[in-house]
């Protein structure tokens, strides 16, 4: 069981960590929401399915994204009450991707013109709502189910039509 | 091992995707499976982490279950119903053999007790002396007075009229 347990994660534990990372602020608070995620998965649902693994892992991984993300805001609006000004620590880029967007060197102006319009989708996800983006990412890259996403999101299966549609709309216009 | 392929036929995504959508699509797949070392490295760490947190987590539901067995809602009345049962023990041992300074009904109703019993058995005792004391004439009077108690003490008889001699 640990070990099936142990191969689901390592087959899963990239993407989550990709997606969370378009959300959470770097790369130590994504990596805390995935751990997060797959403690609380191996703790309370081990002996569940094997099928059931991902929906439900998913699922976890958006509850503790969006706890995290509850959590960065309320220290935020603290120490803007406060006063305080200290830094969040980021250890990489704006969304920690820089250096594997494509390999290029043969020739730099193809590279260049690919990288910009790779960063560009890449920005244009980023800047979507939360909702919508992950709308997008569950159902649209991980392909789960509408019911999955909308289990997974906390909100019905009809707001993920709509989120999802709203998403799709906007990365269109963007890309 | 769940193998990629297996891991990429689960996943059903919509019909209807924009090139756009499948660039971005394809961007985020690549992005995924070339993660930088330092970051895969970093995720098996916490993968095991995250094994070794809930195995502990495991282990600390399963000691606290068993040590909190006292916080059920039925110990308190278990306690109670112990303490009354004591409680009535206790006072039946008392009551049988314990010194009276122990004794818990109390010191002033035990000694309350003791003293009629032994004017009791004082009286008794003066009665008898008295008897004994008597003589001859005396006790025939005593009978004949007894006698006569006896008699009024019938249904319906008229006391006896006594000889005036006697």
């Amino acid at each position: 069981m640990t070990a099936r347990l142990n191969d689901f994660l390592i087959s899963v534990e990239r993407r989550a960590f990709r997606m969370v990372r378009l959300a959470a602020a770097n790369d130590e608070d994504a990596l805390d929401v995935v751990q997060e995620a797959m403690t609380r998965l191996i703790s309370h649902y081990r002996d569940r399915e094997e099928a059931e693994w991902r929906p439900l892992f998913f699922r976890i991984l958006q509850h503790c994204l969006a706890d995290s993300l509850r959590q960065q805001r309320k220290q935020r609006r603290w120490m803007f009450w406060s006063g305080s000004q200290t830094d969040v620590p980021d250890t990489g880029s704006a969304d920690g991707m820089d250096g594997y967007l494509g390999d290029y060197r043969d020739e730099p102006d193809q590279a260049l013109a690919s990288s910009r319009q790779q960063q560009a989708l890449i920005n244009a996800i980023e800047t979507l709502p939360f909702q919508q983006q992950q709308c997008f990412l569950l159902r649209c890259w991980e392909g789960l189910s509408v019911r999955e996403t909308a289990d997974a999101l906390n909100i019905s299966e009809g707001s993920v039509k709509t989120h999802l549609s709203r998403a799709r709309q906007k990365l269109n216009e963007m890309g | 091992m769940i193998t990629k392929s297996a891991d990429k036929t689960s996943r059903v995504r919509p019909a209807t995707v924009t090139v756009t959508e499948q660039q971005l699509l394809a961007l985020l797949d690549e992005q995924a499976e070339a993660l930088p070392e330092s970051l895969t490295d970093q995720l098996a760490q916490r993968r095991a982490a995250a094994f070794v947190q809930a195995m502990a987590d495991t282990d600390t539901r399963r000691t606290s279950t068993s040590a909190t067995w006292y916080s059920r809602p039925l110990l308190p009345v278990g306690v109670t119903a112990c303490l009354i049962l004591a409680s009535v023990i206790w006072l039946i041992q008392a009551g049988k053999g314990a010194p009276a300074g122990t004794h818990p009904l109390g010191h002033d109703t035990v000694a309350l007790a003791q003293v009629e019993a032994q004017v009791e058995a004082q009286q008794q005792l003066d009665d008898m002396m008295a008897l004994a004391a008597l003589d001859e004439d005396e006790w025939d009077i005593l009978q004949q007075l007894e006698f006569a108690y006896w008699l009024s003490e019938l249904p319906n008889a008229n006391p006896p009229v006594l000889d005036k001699a006697g």
